[in-house]
């Protein structure tokens, strides 16, 4: 069987478990959904008996499961209390605010952290690499939040060039229409400057607050990786045959080292999702993030198995296409039994 | 020289988890009217919060907690995870492929989401923030002793104790596990840190540990509107104690590490 084929296998009981945990996991949130959705906690008891039987609630839970995976099937997510809205809506419009900042987040993870780490390992001892030890250093160690926090404190307080750190765009300023939901895009699409250097100018902090985050364990493997072909048998042979430098690290030192980064890129892409709700919640960013935070505190359970079944299914999907790629640019991978 | 720098760091974490409290000039819970969001200065070092309680005194009084809490959720993944990995990976066969498969696909699993979801699930607590973060951790030691038991599982003193008489339970406990604890114990100290900043972040998103109890990440939250008209000191120091916590753990890793394995320890000395 091939590599790729095997990966695809694994896809189906995967998300079989993830959605079997989800549905427990919220089965053990306190809190009464009935008593909920009744509006007020004094509510006759008959009402909130009826309710609990409209919702089904009151059916043996394994009945409750195949109901919900029957629902699940016809992509129903269920219903959120606080927001009044399907779920699917609710995180459908509220997904495109987390995706770009956590793309963004990752573009300059990766645009900073390949250079830093491949130029590290050209010259261990150099002060780029010096610089590449504390990125790596600095990122795994501050928590995002505090990174987050700091960076309003330099940008916004102290120098004033970072707008009040609350949401994606200026409350002055209409949104350009919808289209792609990407504030950024939408902008460039209407033709709107002003919205647009808004919107990035927002966007700015929190996406390099998560890019600190990310870029740790990017320059780390980028270093290790580089260094690796460097030292490996196949490079050596190349500069012996005269080979040019350029010809090396393109052909060479590039591709072999594609293959370990591309892997921890899709770790640090599942990572992100996680950080993503704690810098949401410093920026005030109206992602899926603070979406799912929200519903948890309010008990409000839907939401939070929908949100937490579209981060892993999100996640499982990347990591996916990131090991077939994987295999693709490097075929030695192919011949490895991961088991 | 690494090794200097350890022991200095173990040292600090170990005089703060320990003597944290004693240390601190006030009472971490008693508040100031007159003294309210001060900025540092003799009296107060690090300034004082919203309630005007003494910053220094809180984050001294916070420093077992998360320390507490980060070797807590360790100690109990490293229980629970290495026997499992290990006894997986010495059974062998079908079934350690199938939980190898299993543990590699939780890795792209958002584990913090999943914290989220057990803290809440548990109600907020110490105990259930150092709990959820001991079960996403788990599958990290699961795979780390599977790992290494499957090759001890062939290793000659194996053979030697089950030729001597040994059964497989006793093997598996007197001569596996031990031989394991010098691949876990540098990647668990490394580990702490992560744990630690777990747990924070999950009191910051006010999912754990509730106000007034002194802890690193509330205080963080609490302070974390005050940075926008410029008190920083509220949230920022706790977050530099967080931050210095996880380097130390991390450095006291790696020390731990290369000592434990002579090929790193040669390339550090250097």
């Amino acid at each position: 069987m091939s590599a790729v084929l095997r990966r695809l296998v694994a896809v189906p009981p995967t998300l079989a478990v993830v959605v079997v945990a989800t549905f427990a996991l919220t089965h053990l949130l306190p809190g009464d959904p009935a008593a909920f959705f009744t509006s007020s906690p004094g509510a006759d008891s008959s009402v909130v008996e009826a309710t609990r039987r409209a919702l089904g609630l009151d059916e043996p839970l394994w009945r409750q499961f195949a109901i919900y995976l029957g629902r699940l099937a016809q992509g129903d997510l269920g219903q959120s209390v606080v927001s009044g809205r399907p779920v699917l809506d609710d995180l459908a419009r509220r997904l495109p605010a987390s995706a770009e900042l956590t793309l963004a987040a990752m573009a300059v993870a990766l645009a900073v952290a390949l250079p830093l780490g491949a130029r590290a390992a050209a010259r261990p001892g150099g002060w780029v690499a010096r610089l590449g030890r504390l990125v790596a250093a600095l990122g795994g160690a501050t928590p995002t939040f505090v990174t987050g926090l700091c960076l309003i404190l330099l940008f916004y307080y102290a120098a004033g060039l970072a707008p009040a750190p609350f949401g994606r765009l200026a409350p002055a300023l209409a949104p350009p229409p919808h289209v792609t939901g990407f504030l950024l895009i939408d902008a460039v699409l209407a033709l709107d400057g002003r919205a647009c250097l808004d919107a990035l100018a927002h966007l700015a902090l929190p996406a390099a607050t998560l890019a600190l985050f990310a870029a740790a364990p990017l320059t780390r493997v980028a270093q290790a990786a580089t260094a690796a072909t460097l030292a490996s048998d196949y490079v050596r042979a190349a500069r012996a045959n005269g080979l040019s430098r350029r010809r090396i690290a393109l052909s060479y030192v590039l591709r072999n080292a594609a293959a370990p980064i591309l892997t921890t890129a899709g770790l640090v892409f599942t990572a992100l999702l996680g950080a993503g709700v704690l810098v949401e919640r410093v920026f005030a960013w109206p992602g899926v993030g603070a979406y799912a935070l929200d519903a948890l505190i309010a008990l409000d359970h839907s939401p939070v198995q929908g949100f937490i079944l579209a981060m892993a299914t999100i996640s499982l999907l990347v990591n996916l296409a990131v090991d077939v790629t994987a295999t693709l640019i490097d075929p030695r991978l192919r011949l490895v039994d991961h088991a | 020289m690494r090794e200097r720098g350890a022991k200095l760091a173990v040292g600090c974490l170990l005089v703060a988890a320990l003597a944290g409290p004693l240390l601190a000039p006030y009472d971490p819970l008693a508040s100031e009217a007159a003294a309210r969001l001060a900025a540092p200065s003799l009296a107060h070092p690090f300034g004082t919060d919203q309630l005007g309680r003494d910053v220094l005194s809180r984050l001294l009084a916070a420093a077992p907690l998360d320390l507490g809490m980060a070797l807590a959720a360790v100690g109990l993944s490293v229980v629970v995870g290495a026997p499992l990995g290990a006894a997986i990976g010495f059974v062998g066969g079908r079934l350690e492929r199938y939980v190898a498969r299993l543990v590699d696909a939780l890795a792209a699993f958002p584990l913090f989401v999943l914290a989220m979801g057990i803290v809440a699930a548990l109600g907020a607590s110490v105990a259930s923030v150092a709990l959820a973060t001991a079960a996403v951790n788990l599958p990290f030691y699961i795979r780390l002793a599977r790992a290494e038991a499957s090759v001890l599982r062939q290793a000659g003193f194996v053979e030697a104790a089950r030729v001597g008489g040994s059964g497989e339970a006793r093997i598996l406990r007197r001569f596996i596990l031990p031989a394991l604890a010098p691949t876990l114990v540098a990647p668990a100290a490394v580990n702490c840190g992560w744990a630690m900043l777990n747990a924070a972040a999950l009191s910051f998103l006010g999912l754990g540990v509730k106000p007034p109890t002194p802890e690193w990440g509330v205080m963080v939250a609490e302070g974390a509107q005050y940075v926008l008209s410029g008190r920083w000191w509220i949230a920022l120091f706790p977050g530099l104690a967080l931050t210095l916590a996880t380097l130390a753990f991390g450095v006291a890793g790696e020390a731990l590490g290369a000592r434990l394995d002579p090929r790193i320890g040669a390339r550090g000395a250097a």
